[in-house]
């Protein structure tokens, strides 16, 4: 527990979204970000911004599909907590390291001033989705709890 | 002292990551105290670039950079490390 549960207990989380692409669905999730005044209303655009110039995709090929760790500046940053949507169906993202399309399930939305202070969450939350069946394991999740059971299997609460 | 500049989009998420794993795995290696490492966002590359030895980074270098670029992705994924450190290594010899 301690400091890093904090990241998630304003539960901005969606499970199974049928969204048309990674705009409607960074949208779902920056939406309720800035209504609950987590972060400025410029993030969304910041965060599709980003998406474009510097894509935050990173592909799990054993499942053959990738999750995306989208972020903005921490300056758009007001409260930093860790959003996070599923889709019911995969949409595009491109991968970090060489711009190609990939079908991305998992998305985590990362509303953070800093990495350093987050360090810990971030490598836990990557160790996390680098192994198959804890990437399974969260794409099936349907709901809070099951989010919340999933976030403390891998230690994240 | 090999001076590595280690980018990202933004300079803070993903280059953070990968900082505390390339510092552990040079370390265990022997290259302790040999090497420095500079945090920098991809925008800042080329200016920057031709004081250092190495760039490591995480994302796509859409511009210049005036020192050898590994792409060091796998470290967040912990996927292929041996083959990125020995790569990153060579460049530090």
């Amino acid at each position: 527990m301690g400091n890093k549960s904090k990241l998630f207990e304003r539960h901005i989380s969606f499970f199974h979204q049928q969204c048309k692409n990674r705009e409607e669905a960074l949208k779902i999730v920056a939406d309720a970000l800035v209504e609950k005044n987590i972060v400025k209303p410029e993030f969304l655009e910041k965060l599709l911004e980003r998406e474009e110039r510097y894509p935050t995709g990173l592909m799990q090929p054993s499942i053959n599909m990738g999750f995306a760790l989208a972020h903005a500046d921490g300056e758009y940053v007001v409260e930093n907590q860790i959003g996070f949507i599923s889709l019911a169906k995969p949409v595009e993202f491109r991968r970090m390291d060489n711009g190609e399309a990939i079908e991305v399930g998992l998305v985590f939305v990362l509303a953070l001033k800093d990495g350093e202070t987050h360090m810990e969450v971030l490598e836990k939350l990557m160790t996390s989705l680098s192994r198959d069946e804890c990437f399974e394991e969260l794409l099936d999740v349907r709901n809070m709890l099951d989010y919340q059971v999933w976030l403390e299997s891998v230690e994240l609460l | 002292m090999k001076k590595i500049l280690l980018v990202c989009g933004s300079g803070i998420i993903t280059s953070t990551i990968v900082k505390k794993k390339l510092i552990e795995e040079l370390d265990a290696k022997g290259y302790k105290d040999s090497y420095s490492i500079i945090q920098a966002r991809v925008e800042e590359v080329t200016e920057i670039s031709k004081d250092y030895d190495l760039c490591v980074t995480t994302t796509l270098l859409g511009n210049e950079c005036h020192c050898p670029v590994v792409v060091a992705t796998n470290f967040l994924m912990g996927r292929n490390t041996e083959e990125l450190i020995a790569e990153i290594i060579s460049h530090l010899n």
